[in-house]
């Protein structure tokens, strides 16, 4: 703590006053905005230096006495099982290898250098038992069942003249993979344990840690080190569940890594999902408006911490799983059409490895308002624009997509095979509207690019956004760039293919993530001055209004609106998948071939 | 095992170990040097990308038995002179380009790489060439890498 002259007071000082046997209540009188001298004011990142000068440090740049590098030769399934390992005292022989242990996500191997875990596994010859998804489930088969378990509509009753505007639209698997993949560093004792790595809920992963390895709580150790990178995959613990495993059945310290065509295949992904909308229509006037989400099962084990537990608790949703009420809280109502509501449908099994993926439900459920928003506008002979502009329920709101209307020049003449489009998204106490400009013409469309999915650009972003108070404008901007570059990914180029029981994609050039040949030439955030003092949050907020303005700007570019994301998810694949046994690739050789 | 005797950011390094160890896991695990990072392991995501005799690779692909006593390898710890930051690094603070910053340093080392080789064609930056970046960022940096490179090709 620094007192306003200076004065330092570590934070083992405050502990004794601090720790008191009941919660109560202590009013504290906050600065007014008007006198707040950082918050609001851009701030580089304090860690910008270190970053630029390779002196950051992540889990596995830590030195930890012992710690060898460890991997985990994994099943050609998703959590496919180890039935045994027919050649373990060759590969424990092989050179820099030290162990090679069973533990309950594949076999675990520790050499003197990573590049020696990779040749173990390869080596591995391991009889592999299924996991709980169909050797030969594929895409279809989920979307399948998904259909099967669609809730139905239930318009109420409207005048017999009311038209009625039906959408659907199916969402595929998406992988929610970091670039830094699942890893930890784990030295676990008898009586117990100390743990290093990226978690956004250490003490959930303490927990679990501790039961799985029969320690009490107050025995292990959770140290958190900055991750690389999150999209929702380190609220989990995968990768330090691994290194405590390994750690214990090694009886040794271990520097536990993903390869990353485990954190691809294996790892956690967005599940596939269904959005359907109905609305009904009188002359001009939107009568009703209703919504049906249906997805794969989404894995909250991790919790949320008090903020969620706590605004569940206040809403009548006892009943519901965590699901419906993060669903209640994120898909709120955008319009004033008349009666509305919308509904999620989970899939209840633990087939797949899940997650949130930087947003939850938001980005698919936007998707299908927007494009549904653009028809009904279509429908009513509305431009999208003035449309929503009379539709919108909140002055903020209206706010915020007038600016991108205004500096994104809406309605400005494009050339044949380029359009522009609208989406706007509220969500954690913000606003947001985005103007996507898109270029779908051959020549765009066609380009070559060496392994990677070129299609549509994205030309030009105009973002605006109200999240009340700002902290960091620099941060809050960087958040909104980040979730354009999510939104243009969602829509137009990154999926995981389910075949055959196992996802395709096994590294990046095989996960189109947007790429620089996919980046816009000029993205441009707005952050509108709000008339509300408490902050919003920001983390995942750009990515809702920025895929669905990317879909609306794509359907009237091509004349056809999308209904299967991203819209390249059906066609020939961009790359020859990778074997599933051995489960990694070796790493090339040729290097030095490249050196220009 | 061979010994191996190379130049890492201008001091020579003995390394006892296998030939075809990839170099990234000879620097990373056995010489401590870590800013290179892991990312893929097979010459696609560029998080490790570095410099060998002042031009950009992927140590991840190069067996350690490759390369040669009189080769000098850079790597994002070895670009700054001193406290004196390159004016790429500079630009990257400038622009508060990093998020997580996991991917950063291979970003930096490419984009060094590719002002240079622009350069040698007697041409300034372009669209194009910015496009022909292949190194991943999964927070999504990539508009501010954009600007960040150029202004620093002006002043390298």
């Amino acid at each position: 703590m620094i007192a306003p002259d200076g004065t330092r007071i570590p934070y083992r000082d405050l502990i004794e006053r601090a720790a008191v046997k009941e919660t109560r209540q202590v009013e504290v009188e906050l600065k007014a905005t008007a006198d707040l001298r950082v918050v609001g004011t851009p701030v580089g990142r304090t860690d910008a230096r270190d970053i630029v000068t390779g002196a950051k440090r992540f889990a596995m740049d830590l030195d930890v006495p012992g710690a060898l590098p460890c991997m985990v030769c994994r099943p050609p399934t998703i959590n496919g099982t180890v039935r045994s390992v027919r050649n373990e005292a060759d590969v424990v022989e092989m050179p820099g290898v030290t162990h090679v242990a069973v533990i309950p996500t594949g076999v675990a191997v520790r050499a003197r250098t990573f590049g020696q875990c990779i040749d173990a596994m390869i080596a591995l010859d391991v009889d592999w038992g299924p996991g709980e998804v169909g050797g030969s489930d594929s895409d279809d088969d989920i979307l399948a069942e998904l259909k099967r378990a669609e809730i139905p509509m239930a318009v109420p009753k409207v005048p017999i003249l009311a038209k009625t505007v039906d959408t659907s639209f199916t969402f595929m698997f998406a992988s929610n993979s970091a670039l830094e993949t699942y890893c930890a560093i784990a030295d676990v004792r008898n009586d117990s344990a100390e743990i290093w790595g990226g978690f956004k809920v250490p003490v959930a992963a303490q927990q679990a840690i501790a039961y799985e390895l029969g320690l009490p709580l107050n025995k292990v150790t959770v140290n958190v080190v900055q991750g690389g990178g999150s999209f929702g995959r380190k609220l989990f613990h995968d990768g330090a569940m691994d290194a405590a495993l390994a750690s214990q059945a090694m009886s040794v310290p271990v520097r536990l890594m993903w390869h990353r065509a485990d954190d691809s295949r294996q790892g956690r992904v967005h599940p596939m999902c269904t959005s359907r909308v109905r609305a009904t229509l009188l002359g001009d006037q939107v009568l009703t408006y209703e919504q049906r989400h249906t997805s794969a099962r989404t894995d909250f084990a991790h919790g949320f911490g008090d903020v969620v537990t706590a605004a569940a608790a206040k809403l009548p949703v006892a009943d519901y799983s965590v699901s419906q009420t993060i669903y209640a809280l994120t898909a709120g109502a955008h319009y004033n059409f008349g009666p509305t509501t919308s509904l999620l449908s989970e899939l209840t099994d633990r087939r797949f490895n899940t997650g949130s993926m930087r947003n939850i439900y938001s980005p698919n459920v936007a998707i299908a308002r927007e494009l549904t928003v653009d028809k009904l506008a279509k429908k009513t002979g509305k431009d999208p624009y003035e449309f929503r502009r009379t539709h919108v329920r909140n002055d903020r709101a209206r706010a915020v997509l007038d600016e991108v209307a205004e500096v994104g020049e809406w309605g400005r003449r494009m050339p044949r095979h380029h359009a522009q489009g609208l989406g706007i998204h509220n969500e954690y106490h913000g606003y947001s509207a985005c103007l996507v400009e898109i270029d779908c013409s051959p020549k765009t469309v066609n380009r070559k690019v060496r392994q990677g999915v070129n299609g549509p650009r994205v030309t030009k972003v105009v973002f605006a956004v109200d999240v009340g108070l700002v902290v960091n404008p620099k941060g809050l901007e960087a958040q909104m760039i980040g979730g354009i570059m999510d939104g243009i990914a969602l829509v137009l180029t990154s999926s995981v293919h389910l075949e055959d029981g196992h996802f395709l994609e096994a590294s990046w050039d095989n996960y189109a993530y947007t790429r620089q040949w996919n980046v816009p030439f000029d993205v441009q955030v707005v952050i509108k001055d709000s008339e509300d003092e408490s902050p919003g949050g920001v983390g995942e907020f750009g990515v809702a209004a920025a895929c669905s303005a990317t879909a609306n700007a794509y359907w009237r570019a091509t004349g056809t609106m999308p209904t299967e994301f991203p819209i390249n998810h059906r066609g020939d694949l961009h790359f020859e998948p990778f074997p599933t046994v051995p489960p990694i690739p070796q790493s090339p050789t040729n290097g030095l071939d490249f050196v220009r | 095992m061979t010994t191996h005797i190379f130049k890492v950011n201008g001091e020579t390094v003995s390394v006892d170990v296998e030939d075809d160890v990839r170099l990234l896991w000879v620097l990373r695990d056995l010489l401590g040097v870590r800013g290179p990072k892991y990312g893929c392991g097979i010459n696609v995501c560029k998080a490790c990308t570095s410099h060998i005799n002042g031009k950009a690779f992927n140590p991840c692909s190069v067996p350690v038995g490759k390369i040669g006593a009189d080769d000098e390898i850079t790597t994002i710890e070895g670009l700054a002179d001193g406290d004196d930051l390159h004016p790429m690094q500079q630009a990257w603070i400038d622009y508060d380009v990093a998020q997580c910053g996991y991917c950063q340093p291979g970003q930096i080392m490419a984009a060094i790489d590719l002002v240079r080789r622009v350069r040698d064609e007697g041409r300034s930056i372009t669209d194009d060439d910015l496009d022909t970046l292949r190194n991943i960022c999964r927070c999504g940096t990539y508009p501010r890498i954009r600007e960040a490179i150029k202004v620093a090709a002006r002043q390298m």
